[in-house]
């Protein structure tokens, strides 16, 4: 009753060329995807541009622009409607009862069908309830790269991002969203202004063996939000939507707000490469950076980091080894920083709270719930890295073996306070945790015939992170969940024995669990994803003067193999399969 | 070459010029609140008197933060037992959930134990922050005093309820202005003289007369006073207040008598809930002394900003046939259940004021579903039919030995149909039988209204209920939160007078009070007016397919069916006759249940039934027990609940401290507590 097979389109163009002075690029494309859930729909324009200048040898522009504009109808929304009301069609239509009626005598819909409380009769709902969300987003990227003289270039890169979006819901009062009482509508729009200027100057040169480069670099990035919105009931006619808000009275509009959030970061760095002979590696490179959302006084942090590499494949003494290509070790440390706080977070700002006294209205401020801290600064993570990289037999099997240790410190962390200070949270830098582990990566070539090949991709990472000190020292502060030793997400609860096996026992268990209504049942499978593809072979492909072409067929979701229960797909836990044919074409001019 | 150093330096006046633009200023970083005030503005004139003003919002937290004015201070007395929704039985029956983390049995709406101290403290630390910056910036000193008085009265408020709840508690005075955590408590005698000094600073500082509605003024500072002071003299106290009491017994009398002298009781007492709408005539009464503000203006009556209470008390009667949920009947949540102390404490047929608190009647509602109630009354043999208005549902609270009532599902006087419900009762003014009908004595002397299968049928507290919603769901009430009213008053004074062992002057103080209960000359005994009835005026209210207002409110009380008496217009006495020796039968009766002697226990349990009596439901009960340590013999006898496995015992005088205050405060040395110290900072018992 609430759903439909849907069709999805991808389609996109693209060329690109060029002359000894400029090269370009562009493409356009366009994606139209129809829901599964009647009302819903989703479209999507792009466009791609690149262009690169270069009039003389010792100057290049370039400019990019990529932008995007999109388009998606939710369906409905349940917005200003009583809790009872659920998430979604489809759910709401599995609890309708199937003897219930959804028409009363006299045509009229029954909002509650069979009577029941939280039994929503959604009946041509998508047709009375939309939510329709637009979005404008344009990134261009602009650069100036000069060559000064030998060695020397300075590059200067500009990157501004515009973001628009828009989203309106409107139930009409017909929807049962409003229990056929008077219909509402919201629009908020958000604006988001930002852009990045980097400022760079390398130098690179070479003196016999060594060969030096040098980076310096100086940013400033800047984030601008803008946002409004106004919502109201009682609209008149349907199609006027949330477009008329001018005609609703005072009474009518139910909230409006508006809102600005801005936001900074400046950087400054200097990187320094040397190698001498490609054997022996060297980086070292600082960093000055600083953020507006933390305290005054601690804006500023400095990272450091190094690192140091030696290329064993080049020795003298490996050069007889042929089953190596490559060997190499490296080891490193660096300093990164984390200033992801709120905003405005240690401004202090104060709660606005309107009061009656009889029938006159009063406004006045209170204290909020969180205290501001003044001291507000970096989170710094620090790690020491070391790896090898290695390669036998041709390129046949490569892989990386790297071991790593980190610390944080001064993490940024929510504090809960005990209330009787009137206040029960703050932002603070408090302790430090530590993670390291091991990961390891191998490719290898197993079979590589003329037209037949298998490779095999493997990883393996083994990890493990522990808190290692808190406000105090080596103390739980357990009213936030954090305990010595332990994991940041830690749970703190009753200790689980085990999970539902096949056993006899087990399943008497299960029975009396799923005698009250749950789900336990042992083992299921299910079918993921199939997909087939078939390349055009080249020959076929010269005579119609194509490069490449490409055919490819794919299901998604397809059910469940084998499973007790028929109707849930036990993945995802929903009562419903989203199933999905794909087919498509890939041609190459 | 001389081209390329050229071109050199125009490329570097270039980048220097880019540079610029970027943000080589100072100030780039900083970070700037446009939208917002932040805490400077308490140091300005106009933010200290935007403090003040906000401070009144505290008031209204106790009514507009979901269950806990309830589920502290009506579940678990003897006025209340648990309803159909056992939402709060933990706090009703002290069982072993009521500890310092309340877990979520049965269900998330339960109360925890952390909602008042958190609020509490909330409202503590603005009133400081107010006193602590006054003297600097209010220079004008009459507004420095009112100001001063007005955070003094709150803090004293907020401390007064802390205390009375918790015990000792952490006695902060001061703001904070970062993070803190050493905090210990200090002794009950501290708290006390506390919050005693900060209601004589407040009395000393406020106005003489309310100068817009809901503001503070002296009469209300006098009123708290004296309940101080009578709590510093209460029994719970009785460690360490020998030395007070001689002195603050004649103060209290003092200070009620100057209230009283200002406060003329209203001439019925449905006046004081005859709620018509917000800001109505109930709401302006003198008898009322000083009200939490609430009020129909949309920004302030939505979600979460409204009177919560209207939706505790009530019993069910949607799944009724012939009714549907209506803004009159309200949403009922069901917490707290009237019982049999509900209907024995008072003089039903003498005092007015268990008809003008309760709810006994409804009218059918449901067009939809009203013709299932047609039928033939097999008793009369008369065709019956139903229409929207006439009485659907009657609470009869009959005598024991009234035989008029058999039990249907026994065999009994059978219904009209199976869609009618309770006992087979045919109404004499109609003729037709009432489909919903609910007796509490019948004719074999079981008690019915009381049987396990009845949870959800009673007669309901009636004081809180709001007609004037925006929808029957809406849970946000605009009535006003009654914190003090002059009857009060007087029992206040009664119950000095009665520690005085000035037993003569006490009765005829509380006869004042019961003077005002009687029914007059000339008065319809069964008139009824609730909240509910401010449905007529609501504009919001949702009408049937007939465009009929859907109100299920009925104007009317069971008074003559219950008593099955004549209808009288005389004038009844409950005042004359009364002495220590020989008090009314309804609480000699009560006397007898809860073994007392002695004249000043006698005395006592008069005082607290009158308490009962007038101020029934209006969350005092919990506190008045408590101090006078009757909680545990009355919860005992008249509330079921309190007896079982874990029997209420001497440790449920006090509450437990919330667990996140216990893990988050540090102790001397500013370490986070151990179990040990934990332990011994929590109240004896838990």
């Amino acid at each position: 009753m609430v759903t439909q097979p849907a069709y999805t389109q991808d389609h996109s163009i693209s060329a690109s060329g060029g002359t000894r002075t400029m090269k370009a690029y562009g493409s356009i494309g366009y994606l139209d995807n129809q829901g599964t859930t009647k009302g819903q729909e989703y479209q999507r324009y792009t466009l791609r541009t690149n262009v690169e200048l270069n009039p003389k040898n010792w100057i290049t522009f370039g400019a990019g622009v990529n932008g995007s504009w999109q388009y998606q109808d939710y369906g409905q929304s349940q917005a200003g409607g009583s809790t009872n009301v659920t998430a979604d069609l489809i759910a709401a239509a599995a609890r309708i009862e199937p003897y219930s009626l959804p028409y009363d005598a006299e045509g009229n819909l029954i909002v509650h069908p069979g009577g029941k409380a939280r039994v929503w009769n959604v009946i041509d709902e998508w047709k009375y309830s939309t939510n329709q969300r637009e979005t404008l987003r344009l990134l261009a990227s602009l650069f100036t790269e000069v060559k000064l003289f030998k060695g020397l270039r300075y590059r200067m890169n500009f990157g501004p991002d515009f973001r628009y979006y828009r989203n309106g819901y409107y139930n009409d009062a017909k929807s049962i969203v409003r229990e056929l009482s008077a219909s509402n509508a919201s629009i908020s729009n958000t604006k988001d202004f930002s852009y990045t200027i980097d400022n760079l100057l390398y130098y690179d040169n070479k003196f016999g063996a060594h060969t030096v480069g040098v980076t310096l670099l100086q940013t400033a990035s800047k984030w601008t939000s803008e946002s409004s919105s106004i919502s109201g009931q009682g609209i008149e006619m349907p199609s006027q939507m949330w477009y008329a808000f001018g005609t609703l009275t005072s009474a009518q509009l139910t909230s409006w707000s508006s809102g600005l959030t801005e936001r900074q970061l400046e950087s400054y760095m200097a990187r320094v490469n040397y190698n001498y002979n490609s054997k022996y590696l060297l980086t070292l490179s600082g960093r000055w950076d600083g953020a507006s959302q933390l305290a005054a006084g601690n804006k500023w942090a400095f990272f450091p980091s190094a690192a140091i590499a030696w290329r064993l494949d080049q020795e003298s003494f490996l050069t007889n080894v042929t089953w190596l290509d490559q060997l190499k070790l490296r080891l490193g440390f660096g300093t990164v920083g984390n200033a992801a706080v709120g905003l405005y977070s240690t401004k202090g700002a104060i709660n606005m709270v309107t009061l009656p006294f009889g029938t006159s209205t009063v406004t006045g401020y209170t204290l909020t719930n969180a205290v501001a801290n003044q001291e507000l600064g970096w989170e710094k993570t620090t790690q020491f890295n070391l790896a090898v990289d290695f390669a036998f037999l041709r390129g046949r099997v490569n892989g990386t073996i790297e071991a790593y240790r980190s610390s944080t410190t001064d993490l940024l962390l929510t504090v809960a306070l005990p209330s009787v200070s009137g206040f029960t949270s703050t932002i603070a830098n408090i302790g430090e945790t530590s993670n390291r582990g091991i990961d390891l990566t191998i490719n290898a070539t197993l079979l590589a015939m003329s037209d037949f090949s298998w490779n095999i991709n493997a990883t393996a990472a083994w990890q493990r992170d522990q808190i290692e000190s808190l406000m105090n020292g080596k103390e739980d502060m357990v009213a936030n969940n954090w305990f010595i030793g332990e994991s940041i997400g830690i749970i703190y609860n009753y200790e689980k024995i085990g999970i539902w096996q096949d056993t006899p026992q087990d399943q008497e268990q299960m029975a009396l669990f799923n005698a009250n209504g749950s789900q336990f049942a042992p083992g299921k499978i299910k079918i993921r994803n199939i997909s087939l593809g078939y390349q055009v072979p080249a020959k076929l492909l010269d005579r119609i003067k194509i490069n490449s072409l490409k055919v490819y067929a794919q299901v998604q979701n397809a059910g469940m193999l084998w499973s007790q229960i028929k109707f849930r797909d036990a993945e995802y836990g929903t009562l419903y399969y989203n199933r999905g044919y794909v087919f498509g074409i890939n041609v190459g001019f | 070459m001389n081209k390329f150093k050229i071109n050199i330096l125009v490329l570097w006046a270039i980048i220097l010029l880019v540079s610029g633009i970027s943000s080589c200023k100072k100030d780039f970083l900083d970070e700037e609140l446009k939208t917002q005030r932040n805490t400077d503005y308490f140091k300005t004139p106009e933010g200290i008197s935007d403090l003040a003003d906000a401070l009144y919002n505290h008031y209204r937290a106790f009514f507009m933060n979901r269950e806990q004015a309830v589920a502290t201070n009506a579940c678990g007395t003897d006025e209340f037992i648990v309803g159909g929704d056992q939402a709060q039985q933990t706090w009703n029956d002290y069982n072993s959930n009521l500890g310092s983390i309340v877990p979520n049995v049965p269900t998330a709406n339960v109360t925890k134990t952390y909602e008042i101290w958190d609020m509490m403290y909330k409202a503590i630390s603005d009133a400081n922050v107010l006193l602590a910056n006054v003297d600097e910036v209010i220079t004008d000193a009459g507004k420095n005093k009112l100001f001063k008085a007005e955070a003094s009265f709150l803090r004293a408020f907020s401390y007064f309820r802390l205390v009375q709840q918790y015990g000792p508690v952490v006695l902060k005075l001061e703001p904070s202005t970062g993070v803190e955590r050493y905090f210990i408590r200090a002794t009950k005698e501290e708290c006390v003289n506390q919050i005693i000094a900060d209601l004589r600073t407040a009395y000393a500082g406020l106005p003489d007369v309310e100068e817009s509605e809901g503001k503070l003024y002296k009469d209300v500072a006098a009123h708290f006073l004296a309940k101080a002071l009578l709590y510093r003299c209460s029994e719970i106290n009785d460690d360490w207040n020998a030395s007070y009491k001689t002195t603050d017994l004649a103060e209290i009398i003092t200070l009620t008598n100057e209230v009283i002298a200002h406060h003329p009781l209203a001439t019925d007492f449905s006046d004081i809930f005859a709620y018509t709408g917000s800001d109505g005539p109930n709401e302006m009464l003198p008898e009322v002394i000083f009200a939490a503000q609430f009020s129909s203006t949309t920004t302030i009556a939505d979600v979460g900003n409204g009177n919560y209470l209207h939706l505790l008390f009530l019993s069910v009667y949607q799944t009724l046939t012939g009714f549907v949920r209506d803004i009159a009947g309200g949403r009922e949540y069901q917490r707290c259940r009237t019982n049999d102390y509900t209907f024995d404490v008072f003089d039903i047929e003498n005092d007015s004021r268990f008809w003008k608190s309760f709810k006994t009647k409804a009218n059918l509602n449901n067009i939809s579903n009203l013709a299932q109630l047609n039928g033939t009354d097999p008793n009369t043999s008369v065709e019956v039919t139903y229409a929207q208005g006439d009485l659907g549902l009657i609470y009869i609270i009959n005598k024991e030995g009234d035989t008029r009532f058999s039990n249907p599902a026994a065999g009994g006087t059978p219904l009209v149909k199976s869609t009618h419900s309770g006992v087979y009762f045919n109404n004499p003014v109609t003729g037709k039988p009432t489909p919903h009908s609910y007796a509490r004595y019948l004719a074999d002397g079981s008690g019915y209204l009381r049987l396990p299968g009845n949870v959800s049928r009673y007669p309901a507290l009636s004081k809180y209920l709001d007609g004037s919603r925006t929808a029957v769901a809406a849970t946000a009430g605009r009535r006003d939160g009654i914190y003090a009213r002059v009857a009060e008053t007087y029992l206040i004074k009664a119950e000095a007078l009665i520690r005085q062992n000035n037993y003569t002057e006490a009765i005829s103080v509380m006869n004042i009070v019961r003077e005002r209960a009687q029914f007059r000359d000339g008065e319809d005994r069964a008139a009824y007016r609730d909240g509910g009835a401010a449905v007529l005026t609501n504009s919001n209210a949702p009408l049937n397919a007939n465009g009929v207002l859907i109100n299920s409110n009925s104007n009317a009380n069971s008074y003559y069916e219950s008593l099955d008496i004549p209808v009288t217009t005389a004038a009844t006495d409950i005042t004359t006759g009364i002495t220590p020796a020989s008090l009314p039968a309804v609480d000699e009766a009560i006397i007898t249940k809860l073994g007392l002697s002695g004249d000043y226990d006698r005395m006592m349990c008069f005082l607290l039934n009158e308490r009962s009596r007038e101020l029934y439901g209006e969350l005092f009960r919990w506190e008045d027990l408590a101090r006078t340590k009757t909680l545990l013999s009355r919860a005992l006898t008249f509330n079921e609940g309190t007896a079982g496995a874990n029997a209420i015992r001497e440790k449920h005088y006090l509450r437990p401290l919330p667990q996140t205050f216990l893990d988050a405060i540090y102790n001397a040395e500013g370490r986070a507590l151990t179990a040990d110290e934990k332990a011994a900072m929590q109240n004896p018992g838990y």
